[in-house]
């Protein structure tokens, strides 16, 4: 495309350089953001309609609380990618670091290459892709949506689940605490397989393991008002 | 609560310059304090002392003093000592001195003047320096751009739970251990007692600084027989906190993270030489190009970058 | 691990009935059984009564107690141990009833950075409470009392209920580690944002909600399934650290364009080392909530040993603001167990800028009303004992989901009694402040206290009463 937007990061303060983002972004399609250099915080609160690739690496929480824009991230991005986002699609290129995906309530995080701890902590809805591993505590405490690892899982993988899934093809190193695998049915598997389909990523080989929660950590002890009337 | 930062070069270039930009990147994770470990072109023979004086009116005094505990140990300086000239109430010093006939003795008496004249560290190559304020603050007061050496260690604080003062700043040395020095991110939640452990064990503490301990810690598992690896290993299992620290020797680097994967880390390998920050993007100040960063995010993680083991 | 202590041992017996585990020969109809007669009786001062019905409770359930309210623990030391020194010859007084007394109060502008400071009319806003631990019309009528005397409100951590942003005039959005329904939008139309460590109730835990109040909304609003005990994450999910927090409140800044002030709210714990860092971190307002503080549920061992003063925590933290050169660019709000205008010109003497109330609003709704005094007796409580809020079974409709239950706050009644209550309250401080020679009520300090016991000036550093020294070290 010709009219793609140029901005460069260097070392600007970025609070300018996110300025320059949103400003850019209500008049151009697509936007390349250059020599990154991992700095935190760029491009936060993307709206919906425009196109941003990232050159090189990202720090924190690049694409947090993005409500529709499709992101590119060439290499690695830091901590909290597309935290608290709400639609959209984020593509990592390398690895995602820590908590990818925190508290994310809708669209899909993309990661080509391995995943950081926590991935999908607390994340209300949306989707999480990782071509390669997963880290730690994978889904801590996630409420909904899901994260498909076609790599392995690290240890305490889905730890203490709500209603979220955790779908890994590879090795799981351990489960976390209330975490179960079901077999997943035909359907459930069409669904993910739907998520994979337009990443070119379905593989009728694979062998899934669909961790959701043993429900063991929903209730305290009990949902009769009566069992906490003793105080 | 801070940045912490390594770097190894593959033969002797400016050190210093690296790691202030590496600190200077992080500023924003701390400023109350920045200090470095720097590890230059060794000695021979003798060591070179790095102190820090609190009351620069009683300097000469607490020279005479210092100079003459030396004495009683067999040793002497081997040059006229040099300190910063600011007009700050605090002063740094910087000595060089023959081999006290035992190390740990001597430091021993030398603290017994630690109120007034604290010794930061002592090595054959290593030189701590540390200050209140941001990376370049302090840089520029003590020179630190100019330092050349092989490798070294950074730190930028941001003080939690121990006062803010020059001496309570990292990097720290595992006194009495020439040569070994920590820079530490995160808290150590079974501080005291640890250190009073260690302290019935007749080692001493300097500082309120939780930091201080895995200085010594790691020093005392190794003069119990482990390797460093072994310590650092054991260490994940036996320090309650959350923490990445690193601890450097004339060898290289070593580092241990905590069994929570909390506290991050990343690292280049590169053109024979080895940079390691707590962000990445401290990291492009090294290596604003194309560079290939492992991040260790995992938790109960270790490691040793050895100096010999770069390939170029 | 100690997570699971129903391990595989099997007693060499068959499992005693429940019935017989819980007491059940004998036990008195009607009371459980957790709680003997001798209750208020008297006997052992170590093992009183309510140690007594502690062990039992405990014995029965397997798990600690968990309620609402705020703490039972008898040993604080508290405002009534403060008393106000007026002008007398030394100092001029002003005119009670006819001069004025300036109360407007600023948060969040004294570093420059926002667009948008919270300029309140009175030195008082309502604390966060959730939707979910209140009823919707509980948060509405909060919000329109507060409106009305131009003052603010706080979400709490349930995410934002719609009825309360368009009641509020002034709504404090709070980011809590769970997160509920964060997003973007929320964001922007709040008029502050709050990033929430700890809260003074339950330092060092996070949020707890059981599932008779996880109503079909609560349970929408926060993602979660209906009816589940929900125990909130305390880390929040992306920051690990305060050095990492630093660059999260840039994000959020970003997030809001620069134009409305960050609070970080946290339990009163080491506030003197928690709000220096806080402070340097970025924040605008801090906010310390001190052990009194109230709770929709807590485990009660949280409640009442956990946490430090009031009173005190607004000291070390005030004390801490100056060290480090933040007294003036980040302002500091004191909340927990305040109760009147009297206690609130203790916290600005003290050096809070601001205070923020939440049991005592719950209280001005209606909270312990005498009212429906059937209910509170099924609940085994009475009228100014009440502290189910954790059971969701309110009888005045306040801290409930049960639509039977809500019905009976009304929200128009509601918003009244709160703006008055918050009226009363202001012309008390100001009352106060005028009796001191003060034209404006952030101008009260520590002289215009003294201490009328050790404790209270050991804890805060305030004079005591009649020989003009703070107790010394």
């Amino acid at each position: 495309m010709s009219s793609r937007y140029v901005i460069e990061v260097g070392n600007r303060h970025i609070k300018d350089v996110n300025e320059e983002i949103q400003a850019a972004a209500k008049a151009h399609h697509s936007l390349l953001v250059r020599n990154t250099l991992s700095r935190h915080n760029l491009g936060i609160g993307l709206p919906k309609g425009v196109d941003v690739a990232f050159e090189g690496s990202v720090g924190y929480y690049c694409g947090g609380l993005n409500t529709g824009a499709i992101v590119t991230v060439e290499d690695d991005a830091g901590w909290g990618t597309g935290e608290g986002m709400d639609a959209g699609h984020i593509t990592i290129g390398g690895y995602a670091g820590m908590s990818a995906g925190a508290a994310m309530r809708g669209g899909t995080i993309h990661v080509r290459g391995d995943a950081g701890p926590r991935i999908g902590v607390a994340m209300k809805g949306g989707n999480i892709i990782v071509e390669g591993k997963i880290g730690s505590q994978a889904g801590f405490m996630a409420h909904a949506g899901k994260i498909i690892a076609l790599g392995g899982a690290g240890a305490s993988c889905a730890d203490a689940l709500w209603q979220g899934e955790v779908w890994v093809a590879g090795e799981i190193e351990s489960l976390g605490v209330d975490a179960v695998v079901k077999e997943p049915t035909a359907e459930q598997v069409a669904e993910v397989d739907a998520i994979l389909e337009p990443l070119g990523l379905v593989d009728s080989a694979r062998n899934w393991r669909r961790i959701v929660s043993g429900q063991r950590l929903w209730y305290f002890e009990s949902r009769d008002a009566n069992a906490w009337l003793m105080i | 609560m801070c940045g912490i930062a390594g770097r190894i070069l593959g033969k002797v270039g400016d050190v210093g310059t690296d790691l202030v930009e590496l600190m200077d990147a992080q500023a924003h994770r701390g400023s109350d304090s920045t200090g470095f470990a720097i590890y230059g072109i060794p000695r021979e023979s003798g060591f070179i002392v790095r102190a820090m004086g609190f009351e620069r009116a009683k300097l000469g005094q607490d020279l005479d003093d210092f100079h003459y505990i030396l004495k009683e140990h067999g040793a002497d300086f081997l040059e006229n000592p040099t300190w910063d000239n600011s007009g700050d109430k605090h002063y740094s010093v910087r000595m060089v001195i023959s081999e006290p006939g035992d190390l740990a003795r001597w430091t021993r008496e030398a603290d017994t003047i630690c109120h007034r004249l604290e010794v930061q560290s002592v090595g054959k190559s290593l030189e701590i320096i540390k200050d209140d304020g941001d990376a370049r603050t302090v840089a520029e007061k003590h020179g630190v751009r100019g330092m050349i050496g092989t490798h070294g260690l950074g730190h930028a604080r941001l003080a939690t739970e121990s006062a803010v003062r020059p001496n309570a700043s990292h990097p720290f040395w595992a006194r009495p251990f020439a040569d070994v020095a920590i820079v530490h991110n995160g808290q150590i939640t079974d501080y005291y007692n640890w250190r009073q452990r260690l302290e019935r064990q007749g080692y001493r503490f300097l500082t309120q600084n939780d930091s201080e301990l895995i200085a010594v810690w790691v020093s005392d598992q190794m003069s119990k027989g482990m390797t460093l690896q072994e310590a650092l290993d054991h260490s994940i299992k036996q320090i309650d906190g959350v923490f990445t620290y690193m601890i450097a020797d004339t060898n290289g680097i070593g580092f241990a993270k905590d069994r929570f994967a909390i506290k991050p880390l990343a690292t280049v390998q590169q053109d024979g030489a080895f940079c390691a920050a707590t962000e990445e993007q401290a990291l492009r100040r090294v290596y604003p190009g194309r560079a290939k960063i492992i991040n260790y995010d995992g938790p109960a993680k270790t490691g040793i970058w050895g100096r010999g083991e770069l390939a170029a | 691990m100690a997570d699971d202590l129903n391990g595989t041992y099997h007693y060499p017996f068959p499992e005693a009935p429940e019935e017989l585990v819980k007491f059940g020969d004998g036990a008195i109809e009607g009371r459980p059984a957790g709680v003997p007669s001798s209750y208020d009786e008297g006997g052992s001062l170590r093992w009183t009564p309510e140690a007594i019905s502690e062990v039992h409770a405990l014995a029965q359930l397997g798990r600690y107690q968990v309620r609402g309210y705020n703490t039972f623990n008898k040993r604080f030391p508290t405002f009534d141990d403060l008393t106000f020194v007026p002008a007398t010859m030394t100092r001029l007084p002003l005119e009670g009833y006819r001069e004025s007394c300036d109360t407007t109060t600023i948060l969040g502008g004294g570093r420059g950075l926002v667009e948008k400071p919270l300029e309140l009319k009175i030195p008082i806003y309502i604390a966060s409470m959730s939707f979910g631990a209140l009823s919707a019309n509980a948060k509405e009528a909060l919000g329109h009392g507060a409106s009305k005397v131009g003052t603010m409100t706080c979400t709490g951590e349930g995410g934002m209920l719609e009825e309360e942003r368009a009641a509020s005039n002034k709504l404090v959005y709070q980011m809590s580690p769970a997160r509920y329904g964060l997003d973007l939008d929320h964001l922007r139309r709040a008029d502050a944002l709050e990033i929430v460590v700890g809260q003074g109730a339950k330092p060092g835990t996070g949020g707890l909600l059981l599932g008779m109040k996880v109503s079909p909304r609560v349970s929408q609003m926060r993602t979660l399934p209906e009816g589940v005990d929900q125990r909130s994450t305390v880390r929040h999910p992306d920051w690990l650290g305060a050095d990492d927090l630093a660059i999260k409140v840039e994000e959020l800044r970003i997030a809001t364009n620069y134009q409305v002030p960050i609070f970080l709210k946290m339990g009163a714990t080491r506030p003197r080392y928690d709000v220096a860092i806080a402070a340097k971190v970025g924040v605008d307002v801090v906010v310390v909530d001190g052990a009194e503080g109230g709770t929709g549920a807590s485990p009660e061992l949280l409640l009442n040993h956990t946490g430090i003063p009031t009173i005190s925590a607004i000291r070390a933290a005030r004390e801490a603001l100056d060290e480090c050169g933040m007294s003036g660019k980040v302002s500091l709000v004191a909340a927990g167990g305040i109760r009147s205008g009297v206690d609130v010109a203790k916290c600005l003497a003290l050096g809070a800028d601001a205070v923020m109330i939440g049991n005592a609003a719950m209280i001005a709704l209606g909270c312990n009303s005498p009212r429906y005094l059937d209910d509170y007796k099924k609940l085994g409580t009475s009228p100014g004992a009440c502290h189910h809020c954790h059971t969701g079974m309110c009888p005045v409709g306040v801290a409930t989901q049960t639509p039977e239950l809500t019905a009976r706050m009304d929200v128009a009644a509601g918003a009244e009694r709160v703006a008055r209550y918050l009226t009363a309250m202001t012309m008390e401080v100001t009352a106060l402040a005028k009796a001191c020679g003060k034209s404006n009520v952030h101008n009260l300090d520590m002289e215009d206290l003294r201490a009328l016991s050790f404790e209270a000036s050991a804890f805060t550093g305030v004079k005591m009463a009649g020989i003009d020294r703070a107790y010394g070290w």
